[in-house]
């Protein structure tokens, strides 16, 4: 199941939020080598400060967390523009009202997550790009820009995202990093229907809008 | 109330914006509304130290004088969900999704109605380069059924005006705006857009990939304050962004 939360309200989450900054430090600071700061075992950045919109991937009965990732408006600050520039030519950046930046997208492997599809995609991953569709919608985007490993790549292209890389490809830490766009819109969200067919997921996974006071 | 069209709307912000249009964002903002068929249209922007003192919002709005004087004197800005909840929200939020178990809260939306406030309100947070945020709020007295259909077939418009609404206000509040300067992707593709040819045929022409050349034009939309491709290569002329020799002859790679 999906959760939307709200930067601002992330105290209400207290359980989930945790995990999610824990699966963060394993996963790009121990598995990917990114230069990021972890305390006490969670990571965390200013961007976390800046009231982004998070998107989490639960289990339907335990509420336990499967995986996250956090979206951005390109008019105020995001990674892209403050932190990897560099993977851009010079002087270029995104920066549009309906193009919002998605990044620190991760997951983990739990008992009870359906099963992969034929073509290797983990379920998390993919509930989890269905969701930036979702987000889009609500928001009225056309376009997500992000950073991303090349298993993320794999994983966009998979699943119908048609990724189209931007910049140049550069080494962080031990692992090569891109900048890529994705439309959002009828497009992927048919794609990843048809994705959750072959995965045998028969009704669309539930949302919860993170509205509680 | 089907798809608006947000040409007009995005005119005459743009002119603001350039210093074209004499009109106080106010009047901008009224005739906005009548564009895009809502009742009002609301702008508040908030302090960007952070601090929660309501003292520090500043807005522009198109309700009555007596509604936003009544706001004023019964410190309306204190209960106001759509104050507390939008100060840092970053989804577009209705506001009948607003909790509203307070009694107070609950009189303070009656009171509204009573003053014309409309029936349904939508709010889309802005947060610019200077890291401030603002909320641009929407409202109508449509049944909600074509309310929710409105929302839905024309978000992607209401962002696009929402943002410029941020840039109109920040030239009504005499804060100096940077000047356009396009990266060197962004004026090959606005010129060749000028030239009349499509994100394919400039893909090709500059063997970018496709989404490249959206999101290029796209940013180059935006830095121009525009709402459109059309309007932002008319601008960009206008303006001297890119020079009008640009558009002739055929040596321009």
């Amino acid at each position: 199941m999906l959760k939307f939360i709200e930067g601002s309200r992330a105290s209400l989450f207290p359980v989930e939020m945790d995990a999610m900054f824990r699966n963060r430090a394993l996963t790009f600071s121990e598995r990917l080598g990114w230069d990021v700061n972890v305390r006490d075992g969670l990571e965390r950045d200013r961007f976390d400060d800046a009231n982004p919109l998070y998107l989490m991937s639960v289990d339907p009965n335990t509420n336990e967390y499967w995986g996250s990732l956090r979206l951005l408006p390109t008019t105020g600050p995001n990674m892209l523009r403050d932190v990897f520039p560099y993977l851009l030519e010079e002087g270029e950046s995104v920066e549009s009202a309906t193009i919002w930046e998605s990044s620190r997208i991760c997951a983990v492997t739990a008992e009870g997550q359906p099963r992969r599809s034929r073509n290797g995609v983990n379920f998390v991953l993919s509930e989890l790009i269905a969701g930036i569709g979702e987000a889009a919608i609500l928001a009225g985007l056309t376009q997500i820009v992000s950073v991303f490993d090349a298993r993320i790549y794999r994983v966009l292209k998979a699943v119908g995202c048609n990724p189209q890389l931007i910049g140049k490809p550069r080494r962080i830490g031990g692992t090569m990093s891109y900048a890529g766009l994705f439309d959002t819109g009828e497009g992927l969200l048919q794609a990843l229907s048809a994705f959750r067919e072959e995965l045998g997921i028969e009704t669309p996974e539930s949302k919860e809008l993170a509205f509680a006071a | 109330m089907g798809s608006i069209t947000i040409e007009s709307a995005a005119i005459r912000l743009t002119d603001t914006i350039l210093g074209y249009n004499e009109q106080d964002l106010e009047e901008t903002l009224k005739a906005i509304a009548v564009d895009v068929g809502v009742s009002h249209i609301a702008y508040v922007r908030f302090a960007p130290d952070k601090s929660s003192d309501a003292s520090l919002l500043t807005g522009t709005m198109t309700y009555s004088f007596q509604w936003q004087t009544r706001y004023f004197l019964k410190q309306y800005v204190l209960i106001d969900p759509t104050i507390s909840y939008g100060s840092k929200a970053v989804l577009p939020f209705d506001w009948d999704d607003l909790p509203r178990d307070d009694q107070a809260v609950q009189a303070f939306f009656v009171d509204a109605r009573h003053h014309d406030v409309g029936v349904n309100g939508l709010s889309i947070p802005v947060r610019n380069r200077r890291g401030v945020y603002s909320l641009v709020s929407y409202t109508s007295n449509h049944p909600k059924q074509e309310w929710q259909e409105f929302k839905k077939i024309n978000m992607i418009k209401l962002q696009l005006i929402s943002v410029l609404i941020d840039s109109a206000a920040s030239v009504n509040l005499k804060l100096d705006s940077p000047p356009v300067k396009l990266s060197k992707r962004e004026e090959q593709c606005l010129i060749w857009a000028a030239r009349g040819k499509t994100y394919q045929d400039i893909s090709d022409i500059l063997n970018i990939s496709f989404g490249s050349v959206k999101s290029y034009l796209d940013t180059a939309r935006h830095k121009l304050n525009c709402a459109n491709l059309t309007h932002a290569v008319g601008v960009a002329i206008a303006t001297g962004v890119i020079p009008a020799k640009a558009l002739q002859g055929s040596s321009f790679k």
